[in-house]
């Protein structure tokens, strides 16, 4: 089911109503509906795979129960790589097991032997990736036993697919909502408030901001040998507009319809296109994500205490593992290594947390260095999408190439006037609240209620009237 | 918890009013033009909207033509048009073959809300899905006239867009929806004699290769007996034809003209209504 879906628009009052009013009283019921709802939500999209989520739910609740009691060092550590390789495995054959065949046998006729390996005719799961993580983290923060492992499997449960954020995140970890499943939910009008603003600007990131640059996008990536280097650099920019607008999108949905449900989920995108170093973009671009990394690969790798060389092979893994998390392409794990090339150099000088704190805080302009700052780590992350959209390698390096030629001093072939003003205005409001966790969070706040309902009127009047052409969300592919 | 519902019932209450006065607002800003008195209106679809020369009808007749002719326009769009052309205009209207045949879900239907058109669909076979389409389709209001149109650029020979097989598939066998078409477009015709429009039928040309396909269709005895539906309608009604040269390509592709058989098309169509009182098909040949 999308988020921008009739389906989603009639299924998510009903819950709503059914959970604040029906089951108020009684939490295991909440948590019992949420389970069922979530089941439903996912099923609705192919009910045979919900099979998986229900056997990595009872994987990861067994092996919980077994380490509460185990204090042999081995059988702990056994009872977590049962956990880790199922859910990886699954991870491997859904998303990964063409990709290695394929490479294989490629490999193997390169030396000149020829062998037989024949790929699988397989669906992705939508949203395997990001439940798979999610309860990776239960498992691991029970074995390092920072969490108590749960005894009530329907709050796991509900914790492993609570439907908000279970097919694209954000990744939540267990220490922050496997505890919110125990207490009693309380309705905060405000809160609830809150979160229908945060899912309304997230359907204008979608709708309006991603629909419509994924067209151009589009239109520029799949024909880019007929468009000269202007148009390569417009059609780049629409897709780093539709990859943020869909993805922060999704994100600004998911977390305004947990607090509809009394839920706190972690901020996934901090306004990253306004980063002053590639080491502030990777802080506030799918920060449940890079989080994830740096918490259970790069720390227990050892992260930047040995010498450089360590570093310098850290950086390198968390990336390349990041970018090959998004697909089973080598343009995902290119754009990996890419953000490494851009992130060592700051990481080697020290610089990496010069630019902990919001861009031109307290004032309306950035300075010309914060702004040159800003423009230089946009133009980085820009040339690192378009190895993230394109088909292949080749595809990439015909599409920097040509980027990179006489024909990018030409007027672009494709000039679309509307979109280019929505996104100008889009950069403008993202701009004026990015100090708060989502662009609109306090703008009208202190309005008169006829101006503050004048401007949700409009955002949604530009929803309806610019809403692209209706596109699934990327990260439902990864 | 009750203030929340309170509020998100009114809201969207609040908001449907709200919108209502932003939409017809917008619309009647929009399409202004059709308040417009003593002037031509053109409705078909693209090979309508390719095949008027609208400034050299409007030279030949000496009145303001303006076009709602849009590529893929469709039954609804048509419904649309007869309730906005005033009382006592006159009307070009090109009810194409290929308008007739198209998939429903191909039609463009982007010329605002009518309960009245869509009343109508939903009488005629148009399902209640189908008819949402058509309502999302239309929550943003579109500028449905306009003074000009792009012509295509004379060239030598045709650029084939769309190849014969393509036609082949439209008129392989009778769509099942034809009758329904066919029955709505008869209504909105009747809609525009009730309102006292003077009438002018043009039937514009395909390539001989898509004739062909045409002449051989089971189809085609379907959209030749619509002809004379339409003419029962009237009192007086005449088919006359108009003759293209072939000194020069008047094709852009198999069923558009360019801009050398728009305009002498436009021309020779000018000359004829200015002499003519009666309700004519014109035949392009």
């Amino acid at each position: 089911m999308l988020f921008n879906s009739i389906d989603f628009a009639v299924f998510l009052p009903i819950v709503f109503i059914l959970y604040w009013f029906l089951f108020k009283s009684n939490l295991k019921l909440q948590n019992l509906l949420i389970v069922v709802s979530s089941y439903v939500f996912y099923g609705w999209w192919d009910w045979r795979f919900l099979s998986l989520i229900v056997f990595s739910t009872a994987v990861d609740y067994t092996v919980g129960q077994y380490l509460r009691n185990e204090e042999n060092q081995l059988r702990r550590k056994v009872l977590l790589w049962t956990s880790i390789l199922v859910n990886l495995g699954f991870l491997c054959l859904f998303k990964y097991y063409n990709f290695f065949i394929d490479n294989f046998t490629a490999a193997f006729s390169f030396f000149g032997t020829e062998i037989s390996a024949s790929s699988l005719d397989i669906i992705l799961p939508v949203g395997i990736s990001f439940y798979t993580f999610q309860t990776l983290s239960y498992t691991i923060d029970v074995y390092k036993q920072k969490l108590e492992p749960t005894k009530d499997i329907i709050a796991f449960s509900a914790f492993v697919s609570f439907f908000p954020q279970l097919v694209a995140g954000p990744i939540e970890r267990a220490t922050n909502l496997l505890p919110q499943f125990y207490k009693e939910r309380k309705f905060d009008y405000s809160r609830a408030v809150d979160g229908m603003r945060q899912i309304l600007w997230g359907l204008f990131k979608k709708i309006v901001i991603a629909d419509n640059c994924a067209q151009y996008a589009n239109e520029i990536f799949n024909n880019s040998a007929d468009y000269g280097g202007s148009t390569l650099i417009l059609g780049a920019l629409f897709f780093t507009f539709q990859i943020y607008g869909d993805f922060s999108g999704y994100s600004d949905i998911a977390i305004g319809t947990s607090r509809l449900f009394g839920f706190n989920l972690k901020q996934n995108f901090a306004f990253p296109y306004f980063s002053r170093d590639i080491a502030e973009f990777w802080r506030r671009w799918h920060i449940s994500l890079s989080t994830w990394f740096r918490d259970y690969l790069y720390i227990p790798l050892g992260g930047s205490r040995g010498g450089a060389m360590m570093k310098v092979r850290n950086t390198f893994i968390i990336f390349i593992v990041s970018g090959f998390w998004h697909g089973a392409n080598w343009t995902f794990i290119v754009w990996g290594a890419l953000n490494a090339i851009y992130f060592l150099p700051i990481l080697l000088t020290n610089r990496n947390r010069k630019n902990i704190d919001t861009v031109a805080s307290g004032r309306l302009f950035p300075s010309p260095n914060e702004f040159l700052s800003m423009g230089a780590t946009f133009g980085l992350t820009v040339i690192a999408w378009v190895f993230f959209r394109a088909e292949n390698m080749g595809h990439a390096m015909a599409y920097i190439s040509e980027i990179f030629s006489s024909s990018t001093f030409n007027i672009p072939e494709i000039r679309p006037r509307n979109t280019t003003l929505l996104i100008i205005g889009f950069l403008v409001i993202e701009w004026y609240g990015r100090g708060q966790q989502f662009a609109i969070q306090n703008l009208g706040i202190q309005w008169k209620r006829p101006f503050r309902y004048a401007l949700y009127y409009a955002i949604i009047i530009l929803i309806f009237w610019f809403g692209g052409k209706e596109q699934e969300f990327i990260y439902f592919q990864f | 918890m009750r203030r929340f519902i309170r509020k998100s019932i009114l809201f969207p209450i609040c908001f449907l009013g709200a919108y209502m006065v932003v939409f017809i607002s917008a619309n009647a800003y929009l399409n202004r033009v059709f308040d417009s008195e003593g002037v031509i209106f053109v409705w078909g679809d693209s090979q309508a909207y390719q095949g008027v020369d609208l400034e050299e009808l409007s030279n030949e007749i000496g009145k303001k033509v303006y076009t709602s002719a849009h590529h893929g326009a469709g039954v609804y769009d048509f419904l649309l048009f007869t309730e906005r052309v005033p009382e006592n205009s006159n009307v070009i209207v090109s009810i194409s073959k290929l308008v007739q045949v198209r998939r429903k879900e191909n039609d463009y239907n982007r010329s605002g809300l009518s309960f009245w058109a869509m009343k109508n669909l939903f009488k005629n076979g148009y399902s209640l899905s189908e008819i949402r389409t058509v309502v999302l389709k239309n929550i943003k209001p579109h500028s449905n006239i306009s003074e000009t149109t792009e012509l295509y650029a004379y060239a030598d020979s045709m650029r084939i867009q769309l190849p014969l097989s393509h036609f082949r598939d439209y008129y392989q066998k009778i769509p099942i929806f034809l009758g329904d078409k066919q029955n709505l477009y008869l209504i909105g015709i009747e809609n525009l004699i009730l309102k006292n429009c003077e009438m002018t039928f043009i039937e514009f040309p395909y390539h001989r290769e898509l004739e062909s396909i045409e002449n051989q269709s089971p189809i085609k005895k379907k959209t030749d007996d619509f002809i004379f539906r339409i003419g029962s309608l009237f009192n007086e009604f005449k088919t006359d034809t108009l003759w293209l040269s072939k000194d020069q390509n008047n094709f852009s592709d198999l069923s558009h003209l360019n801009s050398v058989g728009a305009n002498q098309l436009s021309k020779q169509l000018g000359e004829k209504m200015t002499n003519n009182e009666r309700t004519t098909m014109y035949i392009v040949r």
